[in-house]
């Protein structure tokens, strides 16, 4: 079963996060709330990417699409004007549109071939953007208009990030949910059992896209300049997977901790070691793959972290003789 | 009784290999009916042909009088006909209680939302003996637990015909008793049972009706004593001059 929220010991534990983040950009440390920013729209990624990643078990290694796509709309429709909230509007349904497409003929594949398939769309839309100057400026960018937004931008990408949490805690208690699950499992026997495997499939990734596009949107507004290299390059792919597969792919904590680690960790290696950290990135996928296969959730310290906040269901009201714990739930 | 299942003339061929050749079987309602035969005989592309996952070459199934090849796995088990598998194939990282919330979720005539799933997955997993193991991951089961889990899981599906490939291969006398009295449980609920299975004994105790396929063609048919009995039988399984175990004095 999957885990039930201890609501009461979660709210307790938010409460004193949520304080720090509604008073942080008056702490008069704008070094932080700029990380804080970063790491937001990072988050929402890796937990937007272990959607179809990690519960649905289709590594979508094209995930920065919906990023990409989502930044250039918006930047587009600013440039013409736009409100704010119609160009996130827009890069949302950009994201989910291009992703209901996509999905038809990528989910035709499998395993490595649909990683492959994913990744391929990356450098699609890098070429693309590279050589519609007329419409995205090609290789040197998109300025769009400058103003200080980081106060707005920051509140808004922590609202997305725990937006982007909840969603995917709710999806995967949601019947829907089971569904992808079951798909990841065995998506042969899941199709017997009657699980709409094709529609589900393509509802996942859809859903996975919304935020990424949303994500990308904001980052443009406050960054105020994309090139197609900045959000369609080799790092802005890889990262979020990394990120949930250092934290534990397929688990709510997962990608939120590997999130934390690696930012924090950016931060370190951009000033130490300015060319070497996408090479960090390749160490530490191959260090999780060996010595860490589930990634830090999996682990006993996070384990018994979550299980302050999680419970196993099993049945209520039932108590039966020989019920064994099992192993803990994670999702 | 009525038929509710009926397989006419199907015929498949795996490249050359003729799988199965023509072959004819009618199961009534509410029995247990046995398809017995050599290994390589046909027996579980018979059932992937019945639950829909294969589309035979030629032939047709019928399920309560309607014409139901090649409607695909997911609509045959919504229509009313689970199975289970030779190999086991349980959703191995979910819990007992999820993969059996899968079939009641998805497989039933009419979709349930989550709650109700899972109650009616519980009662299903609590009527084939695993509620002490709702929350421990499929993987973590025994063989003969597996196999109770997929029964659960189809059943979930509230089905009116159940289809069970081997399900006491492999097993010790005492599991093989425990899976044997849950075919019982199902028969006494009224569902109708198709069961692959090797293990004489528990074909002549449970069956009403046995079907024999060789080398994909069918040799006889009828009930489990003159089945034993019947000469291309023996032949198949112990070449000629020999008797059946159970055959020779029931």
């Amino acid at each position: 079963m999957t885990g039930k929220i201890r609501v009461g010991r979660a709210m307790a534990a938010l409460f004193p996060l949520a304080v720090v983040l509604l008073i942080l950009p008056w702490l008069s440390v704008p070094y932080l709330t700029v990380w804080m920013f970063l790491f937001s729209i990072s988050l929402t990624l890796a937990v937007s990417y272990d959607i179809v990643g990690g519960y649905m078990g289709y590594m979508n290694l094209g995930h920065a699409v919906f990023f990409g796509l989502g930044a250039y709309t918006t930047g587009l429709a600013l440039n013409q004007g736009a409100h704010l909230s119609l160009s996130l509007c827009c890069a949302g349904l950009v994201a989910a549109t291009f992703a209901a497409l996509a999905g038809f003929p990528l989910f035709r594949l499998r395993g490595p071939y649909f990683a492959l398939g994913t990744f391929g769309l990356v450098g699609l839309m890098e070429v693309l953007c590279r050589n519609l100057r007329d419409i995205t400026g090609g290789a040197g960018g998109l300025s769009t208009p400058a103003g200080d937004h980081s106060v707005a931008a920051y509140f808004l990408s922590v609202a997305l990030a725990a937006g982007t949490i909840l969603l995917s805690g709710a999806l995967v208690r949601s019947r829907f949910g089971l569904g992808i699950l079951s798909i990841r499992e065995d998506e042969e026997a899941s199709r017997a059992f009657g699980t709409p495997v094709t529609l589900y499939k393509n509802l996942a990734l859809v859903v996975s896209a919304v935020p990424a596009g949303l994500a990308g949107g904001i980052y443009v507004w406050n960054v105020t300049y994309i090139s197609p290299s900045s959000v369609f390059g080799l790092e802005t792919a890889l990262s979020p997977i990394v990120m949930a597969l250092l934290g534990g792919t397929g688990t709510l904590f997962g990608p939120i901790a590997g999130a934390f680690v690696l930012t924090a960790l950016q931060e370190v290696l951009w000033t130490k070691m300015p060319y070497l950290h996408l090479t960090m990135y390749g160490i530490i996928m191959i260090v999780v793959g060996l010595f860490m296969p589930g990634g830090l959730a999996r682990t006993a310290f996070f384990r018994s972290m979550a299980r302050l906040f999680l419970r196993d269901t099993g049945v209520e009201g039932e108590d039966h003789p020989h019920r064994d714990k099992g192993p803990f739930r994670l999702r | 009784m009525t038929h509710i299942l009926q397989c006419q003339d199907v015929s498949h061929n795996f490249g050359k290999l003729p799988a199965l050749s023509g072959v004819t079987l009618r199961v009534r309602e509410g029995e247990v009916f046995g398809v017995i035969g050599p290994n390589g005989a046909g027996k579980t592309t018979l059932f992937n042909i019945i639950s829909g996952a294969v589309c035979p070459d030629r032939g047709h199934i019928s399920f309560r009088g309607n014409d139901i090849t090649g409607l695909g796995s997911g609509r045959v088990c919504r229509l009313g006909i689970a199975r289970t598998y030779q190999l086991v194939r349980p959703f191995p990282s979910l819990t007992v209680m999820e993969n059996a919330m899968v079939g009641a979720c998805f497989g039933r005539s009419s979709s349930l939302p989550r709650r109700e799933a899972a109650a009616c997955a519980l009662d299903e997993v609590k009527f084939v003996g695993l509620a002490g193991r709702v929350d421990s991951p499929a993987e973590s089961l025994t063989l003969a637990e597996k196999r109770l889990l997929e029964i659960a899981r189809a059943l979930a599906t509230d089905p009116a015909v159940i289809l069970l490939d081997e399900v006491v291969s492999g097993l010790i006398p005492r599991e093989s008793a425990r899976l044997l009295d849950v075919v019982r449980g199902i028969q006494a609920r009224g569902i109708t049972v198709i069961m692959i299975e090797h293990v004489m004994r528990a074909v002549m105790e449970l069956c009403q009706s046995v079907c024999v396929l060789n080398f994909g063609r069918r040799i006889a048919c009828g009930s489990p004593a003159e089945v034993v009995a019947h000469p291309e039988v023996i032949e198949a399984y112990l070449g000629p001059g020999e008797s059946l175990p159970g055959g020779a004095d029931a």
